[in-house]
């Protein structure tokens, strides 16, 4: 008696037992019925190989130029920004801090930078005879962050000579006394 | 790594800035003292005492004004070597007489020790033999600024 259809099917599958594969096999090998069936179970497998390769290339090669498309769509989408171009972001607590520290450095430079303006200015000529421009230079030495003497108004006062800046020690032994 | 490099720089820069000023700086005390003597007795008709703290190379500038004249006198310390200081001394002195003004500016220096007594005629010395008026003198004493312990009496 010949095995069932689906006995076979699972034979040429090599899904069966080995006990039972051995009794399919005795039996196949003397039965040209069941020989005739495995050669159309076969086919047909041959037939189904040969038509799904090719369906299964053809999903892999869409599915991967479809890829490629959304691939190529967000870079050209997305086009390239040099450093200079690019957009940073900054919190505002930070931007804040950033342009106050900024303030801060700019103003302390100024104010330095003016507060530094009298120690560059230094009397070159011996002597000048000043006409009413002496005026407007008078205001320029005399600053408000100076020491200020007053003292009477004595007309004989002026020597009108050479300044002179000596040690006291040299001055006493010059002069004897002062 | 770029914003980490730009942000090195921008607070970096202002200590590059002052970098040079803060440098070898050393605090100066100046007693300053200035008389009008009379030329012939040596008499102090004026004095005039001021103390004032600086660093070295900021001048101390003192405003004098004696009615027909005004003078600019500042006083520049500069550090050599510990206690040795070069003191320049600058003056613009403007004179007015009979409504003509004339202008003296001169700048001098010396080598001075801390603590060292230094004087200064911003208008010059009356000759011996010229003894009828009054001389302007300064009287200075630059010493190191230090901090003294306030003794509790």
């Amino acid at each position: 008696m010949c095995p069932d259809v689906e006995i076979l099917s699972s034979y040429y599958d090599d899904e069966l037992e080995d006990s039972q594969k051995q009794l399919v096999k005795t039996h196949v090998d003397s039965c040209p019925h069941c020989q005739k069936k495995m050669a159309e179970l076969g086919l047909i497998s041959a037939s189904i190989h040969a038509e799904e390769e090719p369906d299964f290339q053809m999903a892999q090669m869409n599915t991967w130029n479809k890829i490629m498309d959304i691939v190529d769509q967000k870079e050209h989408k997305l086009p390239k920004v040099n450093f200079w171009q690019r957009r940073f972001q900054i919190s505002f607590p930070a931007a804040a801090a950033l342009v106050a520290a900024f303030v801060a450095v700019l103003s302390f430079s100024v104010i330095t930078f003016y507060m530094g303006k009298h120690t560059t200015s230094s009397p070159s000529s011996p002597e000048l005879n000043m006409t009413d421009a002496s005026g407007a230079m008078m205001d320029d030495m005399f600053d408000d962050n100076a020491i200020k003497f007053d003292i009477p108004a004595i007309n004989t006062i002026i020597n009108a000579e050479e300044p002179l800046l000596i040690r006291e020690v040299d001055f006493m032994n010059r002069d004897g006394k002062h | 790594m770029r914003k980490l490099f730009f942000a090195f720089c921008f607070f970096i820069s202002p200590l590059l800035i002052f970098a040079q000023e803060n440098s070898d700086s050393q605090v100066y005390n100046m007693d300053i003292d200035l008389m009008i003597q009379d030329g012939s007795s040596a008499q102090v008709v004026s004095d005039h005492k001021a103390q004032h703290q600086t660093v070295s190379g900021r001048p101390v500038t003192l405003n004098i004004n004696g009615g027909n004249f005004k003078a600019a006198v500042r006083f520049t310390v500069y550090p050599i070597q510990a206690d040795n200081l070069l003191l320049l001394a600058q003056s613009t002195i403007v004179f007015m007489k009979e409504g003509h003004r004339r202008m003296l500016s001169s700048a001098k220096s010396i080598p001075i020790k801390a603590g060292e007594k230094v004087l200064f005629f911003p208008m010059g010395v009356l000759n011996d033999g010229d003894k009828t008026g009054y001389n302007c003198k300064l009287e200075m004493e630059i010493s190191k600024y230090q901090n003294q312990p306030v003794v509790q009496e």
